[in-house]
């Protein structure tokens, strides 16, 4: 019987962030092979005015399964996501999972990010913005140790130039977008030769994120040949996070994405979760 | 099974060949008329892809539908819109015969693979074109299919073309009029029927912006589309199973998706 070990921290002295982590028990004798996991961070969706727990615990629990250790990050909402902390947040939080990846059984070159909508677009950021010079001017991110290896999307939220001077903009950031933010965080612009390696998935019919989003993406990770695998299901709404019963979401079609992204994803670490 | 043969363009030599389910009436009363696919081998417009006949036909079939295979013109016979001709003739023959064959005139999906799945494209966004209606009746759009599923797909011809099939199927004439005539993606409206696309992102052969191009002219014109981009495998892949020599266990997945979408959009339950 595996237990499975809890630990909990608040990686950014300055937000209200916390990360809470489910990691495997190590058994060296009966399973060798399995001293160190590869790691997946989840981002939870919800607009960055809530967390939602459809897309935290059940995701973090597939992955899980599958032999990852897992994360949440419920990163800054509301006014705590204005100066963009959410980046603050993900980079030291990778930081903190890296300094200590011996102690909680962590492969440190092995870790992807996985969000969803809003927090797909805080998982993203950490994977465009991580080497921005904003950011390196007021943490210190240890060469690139905030870089995530892996970016998994689920429905993002990638570019934000059709928020500019929407209400949520205003209760996120306090006011309108400057065109300085709007160009920060429209993502698809800041995709370059060290994006990490990008597992998208969206729905054509979402008529909350449009799936411009992922299109704008992949067309930008493919113009700076970034691999990546790309799922648009024709059918389903916003949200649907695994797409089962257990979401209240259940959508058998779309539910392809969790095996796919799976395989995806052991793909490009070599680990086999069979 | 029943196979049925046919010559839809007297002026080339494109011949279509369809299996078609027998009729039980008594026991199989929900199936006196099926919906139909119709699969375009690739093969760069120089020759017409076995594995890409056979096998997605006997598939499609397996799911209940009734299945054409079109062996459309290619080589010097390519040119001047030929195979788009065979494809509407084709399409035209079949709803014609719809009530002999227990197929549903108004559930015919076309699926191209590569160079197949631009002819199967064209038809799906040139089947209006005034300079096809020059050439044939298209019976005010009998010619158009209901759905497309392209497998790979080469769409353009411009600075993502697969070159052969671009000489090719331009008669070796790649002026701008003809570029343009060509790249399929320019040519999606308000008609063109749902789509199916698969792909895969080292496809070395047909670059991945053929599928990336036509699936934004889809969705700035509003036409549903379903499309996946799987990261490895290469070209022509077909079932990506052992049958076709092409094993891919991952990629494999296009099929199921690929019928669980056609099924949904077809109102057909297997």
């Amino acid at each position: 019987m595996t237990h499975t070990k809890t630990v909990s921290f608040s990686p950014n002295p300055h937000s209200p962030a916390r990360a809470v982590g489910y990691l495997h028990d190590v058994y060296p004798e009966k399973m060798p092979n399995r001293i160190k996991r590869p790691c997946v961070v989840i981002f939870p969706g919800g607009a960055y005015v809530f967390l939602s727990e459809r897309e935290a615990d059940p995701p973090a629990m597939a992955f899980f399964s599958k032999g990852y250790n897992v994360f949440i990050l419920y990163y800054s909402i509301k006014e705590h996501a204005k100066d963009y902390s959410p980046i603050f947040d993900g980079s030291l939080a990778l930081l903190k999972i890296r300094e200590n990846s011996e102690k909680w059984g962590i492969l440190p070159d092995k870790i992807a990010v996985c969000g969803f909508s809003a927090g797909a677009h805080a998982a993203a950021a950490l994977g465009t913005l991580w080497d921005e010079p904003a950011l390196k001017a007021k943490i210190d991110t240890q060469g690139g140790r905030n870089r995530p290896d892996a970016m998994i999307l689920c429905y993002p939220l990638i570019s934000v130039a059709g928020y500019a001077h929407s209400e949520w903009a205003h209760t996120v950031f306090g006011g309108g977008l400057t065109e300085e933010q709007v160009n920060l965080l429209s993502l698809e612009r800041h995709v370059n030769g060290q994006t990490p390696s990008t597992f998208l998935w969206h729905t054509y019919e979402d008529d909350c994120v449009p799936v411009e989003n992922t299109l704008l993406f992949a067309e930008a990770l493919r113009k700076n040949k970034v691999p990546f695998e790309c799922h648009i299901f024709q059918k389903g709404r916003h949200g649907m996070s695994l797409c089962n019963e257990e979401v209240g979401s259940p959508n058998p079609h779309c539910a392809a994405w969790f095996p796919l992204c799976a395989e995806w994803l052991g793909g490009l670490f070599g680990f086999a979760s069979t | 099974m029943k196979t049925v043969r046919f010559n839809p363009n007297p002026n080339s030599q494109a011949r279509a060949v369809g299996y078609l389910h027998d009729v039980y009436p008594e026991e199989m009363p929900n199936r006196l008329k099926r919906p139909c696919v119709v699969v375009f081998p690739g093969g760069g417009y120089v020759f017409l892809s076995e594995r890409e006949a056979d096998p997605p036909a006997m598939a499609f079939f397996s799911k209940g539908y009734n299945v054409f295979i079109l062996y459309y013109s290619i080589q010097e016979h390519a040119k001047d819109f030929t195979p788009l001709v065979d494809g509407s003739l084709t399409m035209l023959k079949i709803r014609e015969n719809s009530e002999k064959w227990g197929i549903l005139p108004d559930k015919i999906a076309v699926c191209g693979f590569s160079a197949g799945a631009h002819a199967a494209a064209s038809l799906g966004t040139l089947w209006d074109a005034p300079g096809l209606k020059e050439k044939i009746d298209i019976q005010g759009g009998k010619n158009r299919p209901n759905a497309m599923i392209l497998c790979y797909p080469v769409i353009t011809m411009g600075q993502y073309a697969h070159l052969g099939s671009a000489e090719t199927v331009c008669g070796g004439d790649l002026s701008e009029e003809k570029v343009n005539l060509f790249s399929l993606e320019k040519h999606v409206n308000a008609s063109t029927p749902p789509t199916f696309l698969w792909h895969t992102y080292e496809d070395g052969a047909v670059p991945l912006e053929n599928t990336l191009l036509f699936a934004e002219a889809l969705r700035k014109q509003g036409i549903p589309f379903e499309y996946h981009v799987f990261q490895k495998g290469g070209h022509g892949m077909s079932l990506c199973n052992e049958e076709v020599g092409t094993p891919n266990s991952h990629a494999a997945a296009w099929f199921p998706l690929c019928a669980e979408w056609l099924s949904d959009l077809f109102g057909f339950t297997y």
